[in-house]
């Protein structure tokens, strides 16, 4: 699995204080995601789906030897996403954008996102483990 | 590491509002913005039409991590912040002896959790996120945004027959400036979090909605469940009244599920025991 | 036919002007448990002015060689129109600036704002978003930001997510309420169409309306009726 590290993140706080009510717990995140294996990929988006309960985006991700992986990476519901100020059509395929999150448990090539680098350097908050109130 | 950072900054934040010990008007209940009981039971709200406190518009719970769990929790990764109280009367829950071995189970098969196959979270567990109230005089209408649940709060008639469902059934009349609700028809499905909490087919809710101040709203339920518990238990948060311009938004689930796939059989949470204080 | 039951409309509506009962703000009560009562849930067209649709050709190659499963079947919301001609009642609620519908289908709901607001901007919506406003004595909804996945029907009639919704909701008589939809979607249709069709009130007394869910993969059964204890007679 290569973790490429690529350009620091800012963090976008202001999402913190706006996020401070109780939102969707649709399950229990922990029992899917490992929160102490950060993660950070940069890669092309192949696909969003703006969904609920969980929103999706794909990305094919270039590994050290430059074999393509296609992951996944779980992000907030459309709701959540919108209120964030997020629209549908940010996450086009063709997209370069660099996703940090945490592994799935199931050692799949999958993560919980929690924040996304716009191609424009914008940085949006995405995880869905806004703080419930 | 970085995501701790993160975690802890998101617990600091939370603590402010929780510092404070709770008191509704005529309990105490632990979580959430405190609440002047001298000025709740000398409030007296806007009515409507008909003559009763007017409970219309958006309410935003702040119920102190209940999803998670209804009693006291530390924060941990994927659960937000923890609460020191809980939202029950005592920070603990009157189950019999047996139903231990149940909660440890339930917290050990985390792929079992119900709101997780998308089911409707039931009462009071929708009663922790975000709804909104339409008021007449024979119905009291609360539209959830998750799942798109919602629930009339019907002031008359009796609770069905032969009949359960996750929301159960609701019958409400006024008690003064209270909105007193009787929640029957409950199924054994729902859970009160996700921290095991169950409940049975017996279960029965009686709810107290009390406005307090012009953007607050007093939230009590007293659980009933002689299956389960050895006597009535009690929780409440306040809430809170939503920016002008809020809005509800459609927050479906069924449709785009994908979580279940990566949760093979037995998963737990947490380590045994993290939900305890 | 179309002609006659305009004729009918009409009058109809002009007669009812004087007596409708009304809400607090003024408004014609809409209020009550309605059901629609025909089979435009497995073919709109059914309900359809001339009974069909005017595809764009390239539209219909699109949706021949497109999914084949309803997604209904897998829990997904309907859409508007075709939530209201799903076979089970719903539930109308007015408060000033607000018409709620409370669906029995899978516990759907819509919030409709009756004061004037701008379509959200960027999110698509299963039941779409509604923006309300009265007309007259008509309801008039106007609905974008549909997502593209819903069928109309159970025939596999589909759309784009250009699709535009237009609702119009008219009592006729204390038990009746007209229901019609423009239906308007340049990369579907060559223009737009409309259907239309009754809703009928549901008087039986004491009917209220009952959970259901809708349940993918449980035993294989997507939607669970609601069961309804029967009525005293």
């Amino acid at each position: 699995m290569g973790i490429r590290s690529q350009v620091a993140i800012l963090i976008a706080s202001a999402s913190l204080f706006l996020a401070a009510l109780p939102v969707l717990a649709h399950h229990s995140f922990a029992a899917e995601y490992d929160g102490t294996k950060p993660i950070k990929v940069t890669g092309t988006v192949t696909k969003f789906d703006m969904t609920n309960p969980h929103s999706w985006v794909y990305l094919d991700v270039k590994d050290a030897d430059g074999k393509v992986a296609n992951w996944g990476f779980e992000t907030a519901s459309p709701n959540a996403l919108f209120r964030r100020g997020f629209k549908k059509d940010f996450l086009k395929p063709g997209n370069m954008v660099t996703i940090e999150g945490f592994l799935a448990k199931d050692g799949s090539h999958t993560g919980n996102a929690q924040k996304l680098l716009m191609p424009d350097g914008n940085t949006i908050v995405l995880g869905t483990e806004v703080n419930p109130g | 590491m970085r995501p701790l950072i993160l975690s802890v900054a998101m617990t600091a934040v939370l603590a402010l509002p929780l510092a404070a010990q709770v008191r509704p008007p005529d309990a105490g209940f632990p979580s959430g913005p405190k609440i002047d009981p001298a000025k709740a039971r000398a409030y007296n709200p806007p009515k409507t039409a008909d003559g009763h406190p007017d409970l219309e518009g958006i309410w935003q719970p702040r119920s102190g991590g209940a999803a998670y769990s209804i009693l006291p929790h530390p924060a941990g990764f994927f659960l937000g912040a923890g609460s020191e109280s809980g939202i029950v009367e005592g920070g603990e829950l009157p189950y019999q002896p047996w139903a231990a071995e149940r909660i440890k189970y339930l917290t050990q098969h985390m792929e079992l959790d119900p709101t997780g196959h998308c089911h409707y979270e039931g009462i009071p567990h929708a009663m922790y996120f975000a709804f909104q109230i339409f008021q007449t005089p024979k119905q009291i209408a609360v539209l959830h945004e998750n799942m798109h649940a919602y629930r009339i709060i019907y002031m008359d008639g009796t609770h069905p027959k032969d009949y359960l469902a996750w929301m159960g059934d609701s019958r409400g009349h006024w008690e003064g400036n209270t909105l007193v609700v009787d929640v029957a028809n409950n199924n054994d499905k729902s859970v009160f979090d996700m921290a095991g909490h169950f409940h049975s087919d017996a279960l029965h809710v009686v709810e107290r909605f009390t406005l307090v101040d012009a953007d607050t709203m007093s939230y009590e339920a007293t659980l009933e469940d002689p299956k389960v518990f050895t006597k009535p238990a009690k929780l409440g948060f306040p809430l809170k009244r939503a920016p002008k311009d809020y809005e509800l938004i459609e927050s479906g689930c069924f449709e785009g599920e994908r979580d279940q796939a990566h949760l093979p059989e037995g998963v737990a949470t947490l380590p045994e025991g993290h939900y305890k204080k | 036919m179309r002609n006659r039951s305009a004729g009918f409309f009409f009058a109809a509506v002009t007669l009812l002007a004087q007596s409708v009962p009304r809400t607090s703000d003024g408004k014609p009560d809409l209020q009550g448990i309605w059901m629609s009562r025909n089979a435009a849930g497995f073919d709109v067209t059914e309900i359809a002015e001339g009974h069909e649709i005017p595809y764009l050709p390239e539209a219909l190659e699109r949706e021949q060689k497109g999914p084949r499963v309803d997604p209904i079947a897998h829990c997904a919301m309907p859409g508007v129109p075709r939530i209201t001609y799903m076979p089970f009642p719903f539930q109308i609620l007015q408060r000033p600036g607000y018409v709620v519908f409370m669906y029995e289908y899978m516990h759907d709901q819509r919030i409709v704002r009756t004061t004037p607001r701008d379509h959200l901007d960027g999110i698509d919506l299963w039941l779409g978003d509604s923006v309300g406003h009265w007309e007259g004595d008509t309801l008039v909804i106007d609905v974008t930001n549909l997502r593209p996945e819903t069928w109309l029907d159970s025939a596999r009639h589909t759309h784009s997510e250009a699709l535009h919704v237009v609702e119009r909701y008219t009592r006729t008589a204390p038990d009746t309420i007209n229901y019609e939809a423009t239906i308007e979607d340049p990369k579907t249709y060559s223009k737009p169409w409309k259907i239309s069709m009754p809703l009928h009130r549901i008087t039986e007394p004491g009917f209220e309306l009952r959970e259901q869910e809708c349940s993918e993969g449980d035993n294989g059964r997507a939607i669970h009726p609601p069961y309804r204890p029967a009525p005293k007679s």
